[in-house]
């Protein structure tokens, strides 16, 4: 049974379409990139998802439990994030943890050694007893995860954690969902920026308009949207003619751009295939300064979908 | 027993005594009353000549004097610590993450509202050293000292459930606290009344009742006594009985009205109000209806009003409502019984029927043999306008699709129905006025058949002008029956209208 299972979702306000029949599963243990510009509709996805919005039609279910019928259950079973949160004055960090693990029924006398564990995690553990409205941004976003992690949720739900966070507070952040990952945590990520995610995610999905436009595995998404390679070839100025002619007449090479000093060629063989290429443009007579794979990477997979899309 | 842990509770007293806010509040609190005891204290010996008797005297001024100001005190207090309570949390974006803990809907409401209770027992306390001085002087019984307490704390629980009910209703904090300030201003003043007759002595030979409802009655009339179709009771009784109702119906609304996943409450609410309904017409009738001591037209005429006033309040917040059901006949969704369970305009006509036949019940049951018939007729006139306003809350809410436009047109409506034609009959000056074809427009108004209930009621507005020569009592509950089936057919073609605008699902 997946754990996250989303059926053609769809949540409607008084006159927009925010998310158009979004399907997904997640299993145990997947990290889920959620990708797509503002307005896109990740928010509302997430808070259908986390029991605070009414889905119009469709279904979410985490576990197995639909989220519209007992959202109660579910709500033990999920950590959720927004993406922008407020914290109460007058509270200390310590009282503020405390406050949500008795509000999540968790038994008095394990609260101590978990909101150390939680501290100890998110490195707050010297700020136990400032008050919250003295943390900095990114304490206070640490904070928020410590808060979901307080019952021992099954599914995270994470909102834009690190938007609005100066670069180290960033690192700081992407650090904790590793170790998230590392704990076992099914988690649901969303950014409006790639390179964020890049690195820890297993499976994305790039939602533009309240569609998901492509969503799978991050190797199986590259080959599905590239179709193959981009290799980058330099060659001397004089010889740029000659290359440009040449290349298109090889086999698996789709198409050829100039760009600037390179030029950039769709390839779709395979990676053995590919030294046939630098063989042909030998053979040709042209002298090849640098022959490289480019390094495609999700900003490109989002720039290609979205192209043309953004509102 | 364990109580069952309450987070909200918790953090509230926690971070209410932080900073120095409470303790200006405090201050303030004990200050403001210790002021005013030793000015009057200082005017007062000022005028008399200091003898034992005087100490007595003086003894219950400070008494009146201290409580009265706590009185204010809560009152101007006890809204503020609530109003923000949910509207607040939203607005500092903490709401979405308490909500979605585990912490059921009530928890919520119920942590806040006990915990504005609590602190307002806590300036309470600071003021019993201030109290003690009237012991000391004498002239105050023990009871009427811990009555007053009592009734303070019910105020502040009464008050605290008017600001947390706002503030679920309210889109901001400052809508809320002007929303809970507006309706307390309201309920003082209507209260006002009853509690200066409390005060002064009856008015007109009739007895009061109800003079503690209002915190100025509840602290200064601990010792007389009311009586309620002829049972006797000490005021803090029905007062507490009141006060407290209200408070449970106003938390049970702020409780339902927490949206998604909302667990519907109406039955709750709607029983409950039902209960407060019984208990508010027992209290009011009991003293105002015509009593077996002797049938006074005055009091007929007084009980008219309540139940006219009354019956528009009904249709006003029953029969409206965000819009109204796009499946199933108006007529269906209107008369089903069934349909008293959900909570919209439609179902609200039929409920407010229950309420008003409640009314009826109790006024049949408690008055004379001999006031009977009039209490019938009062009846079908209440029903009549309910019929009236109800039909027109209904159209308003299927028109506006918004509770608050509807509830407001209605009740603007009938404010212009009932004293609009009676603007008619002012006259300036001696001469005596001519009839007119305005005069027609009595008929729309519910006074002047209220006026001709007791049998034997004035003709005086009778003019030769007027189309019918029946009596008003009944031409207007026959204008109103047409009336209402005229807003029926307008309710449904809004309706019809609303469906075709809603976009088709693509
Ligand atoms: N409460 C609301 N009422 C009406 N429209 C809304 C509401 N919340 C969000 N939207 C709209 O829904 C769309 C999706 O928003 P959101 O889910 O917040 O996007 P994202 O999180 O991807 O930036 C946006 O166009 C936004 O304006
Ligand atoms: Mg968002």
């Amino acid at each position: 049974m997946p754990l996250v299972e989303l059926v053609n979702l769809r949540k409607e306000y008084k006159t927009l379409v925010a998310v158009k029949g979004l399907s997904l599963t997640l299993e145990p243990g997947d990290i889920f990139g959620f990708i797509g510009p503002n307005g896109a509709g990740k928010t509302t996805t997430i808070k259908m998802l986390a029991t605070l919005l009414e889905p119009t039609s469709g279904i979410a279910r985490v576990n197995g439990i639909n989220v519209a019928e007992n959202p109660e259950a579910v709500r033990s079973l999920i950590g959720y994030m927004p993406d922008a949160f407020g914290v109460y004055d007058d509270f200390k960090v310590w009282e503020y943890l405390d406050f949500f693990a008795a509000a999540y029924k968790v038994p008095k006398i394990d609260r101590p050694g978990l909101i150390d564990m939680a501290l100890d995690l998110t490195t707050l553990t010297e700020k136990k007893d400032a008050y919250v409205d003295e943390l900095s941004r990114g304490m206070k976003q640490r904070l928020c995860l410590a808060k979901t992690l307080i019952h021992d949720p099954k599914v995270l739900l994470l909102d834009e954690p690190a938007s609005g966070l100066d670069p180290r507070a960033r690192i700081e952040i992407k650090e904790l969902l590793k170790e998230l990952k590392a704990m076992g945590k099914t988690i649901i990520v969303s950014s409006h920026i790639l390179p964020e995610l890049a690195d820890f995610c297993t499976s994305v999905g790039i939602i533009e308009r309240g569609e998901l436009i492509v969503a799978g595995p991050i190797e199986a998404i590259m080959k599905q949207v590239l179709g193959g390679r981009v290799l980058e070839i330099r060659v001397p100025d004089i010889d740029r003619e000659k290359a440009t002619a040449l290349l298109p007449s090889v086999e698996h090479v789709k198409s050829v751009k100039r760009i600037g000093e390179t030029l950039r060629v769709d390839y779709s063989g395979t990676l053995d295939d590919q030294s046939e290429v630098l063989l042909a443009l030998i053979h040709g007579g042209v002298r090849v300064q640098s022959f490289a794979e480019q390094d495609t990477d999700l900003e490109d997979i989002f720039l290609r979908v979205t192209k043309g899309l953004v509102a | 027993m364990r109580f069952p842990e309450n987070p909200v509770l918790t953090k509230e007293l926690r971070t209410r005594m932080r900073g120095t806010r409470a303790y200006w509040i405090l201050f303030a609190y004990v200050g403001l009353p210790s002021l005013i005891v030793f000015l009057t204290y200082a005017t007062y010996t000022a005028f008399q000549s200091g003898n034992g008797q005087n100490a007595f005297q003086l003894g219950k001024v400070f008494y009146s004097t201290v409580f009265t100001i706590q009185a204010l005190l809560v009152g101007i207090i006890t809204p503020a610590l609530t109003a923000g309570g949910v509207s607040l949390e939203k607005e500092q974006r903490t709401y979405d993450l308490l909500s979605l803990s585990l912490l059921p809907r009530r928890g919520i409401i119920l942590g806040k509202l006990l915990s504005a209770t609590l602190f307002v027992a806590l300036l309470l306390t600071a003021s019993l050293p201030l109290a003690s001085l009237c012991f000391l002087l004498g002239g105050i019984a023990p009871s009427q000292v811990i009555t007053a307490y009592v009734l303070l704390l019910s105020c502040a629980f009464l008050y605290g459930a008017v600001g947390i009910a706002a503030s679920s209703v309210a889109k901001s904090t400052t809508n809320a606290t002007s929303l809970a300030y507006t309706v307390i201003l309201i309920l003082f003043f209507c209260t006002l009344p009853l509690a200066i007759a409390g005060i002064t002595g009856p008015f007109g030979g009739n007895g009061v009742g109800l003079t503690a409802l209002n915190p100025i009655g509840a602290v200064s009339s601990g010792i007389n006594s009311e009586v309620y179709f002829g049972l006797s009771l000490s005021p803090w009784l029905p007062a507490l009985l009141v006060n407290g109702m209200l408070g449970v119906v106003l938390t049970v609304a702020a409780i339902h009205r927490l949206e998604y996943p909302r667990s519907d409450r109406t039955p709750l609410l709607r029983t409950l109000c039902a209960a407060f309904t019984l208990l508010l017409a027992f209290f009011l009738y009991g003293f105002t209806a015509p009593q077996a001591a002797g049938v006074s037209g005055n009091s007929l005429m007084a009980v008219s009003i309540l139940t006219l006033l009354a019956t528009t309040l009904i249709a006003a917040i029953f029969a409206t409502g965000d819009g109204l059901p796009t499946s199933g006949g108006l007529i269906r969704l209107i008369f089903d019984p069934r349909r008293l369970r959900t909570g919209d305009a439609a179902s609200g006509l039929l409920y407010g029927v229950l309420l008003v036949l409640i009314c009826g019940a109790v006024l049949y049951i408690g008055t004379t043999n001999s006031s009977r018939p009039a209490s019938l007729r009062l009846v079908l006139l209440s029903l009549s306008l309910l019929w009236l306003l109800g039909t027109l809350g209904i159209w308003f809410s299927a028109a506006a699709r918004s509770r608050w436009a509807a509830l407001t047109a209605t009740l603007a409506a009938a404010v212009v129905v009932s004293v609009g034609p009676m603007c008619t009959q002012i006259t300036v000056g001696n001469s005596p006025r001519r009839p007119t074809v305005l005069d027609n427009l009595l008929y729309l108004s519910p006074f002047p058949a209220a006026s001709e209930l007791s049998g034997s009621g004035s003709k005086s507005l009778r003019t030769p002008a007027l189309l019918f020569q029946a009596p008003f009592r009944m031409v207007t509950p026959a204008l109103y029956g047409l009336l209402g089936i005229g807003f029926l057919g307008l309710a449904e073609r809004a309706r019809r209208a609303s469906r075709t605008v809603v976009p088709p699902a693509s």
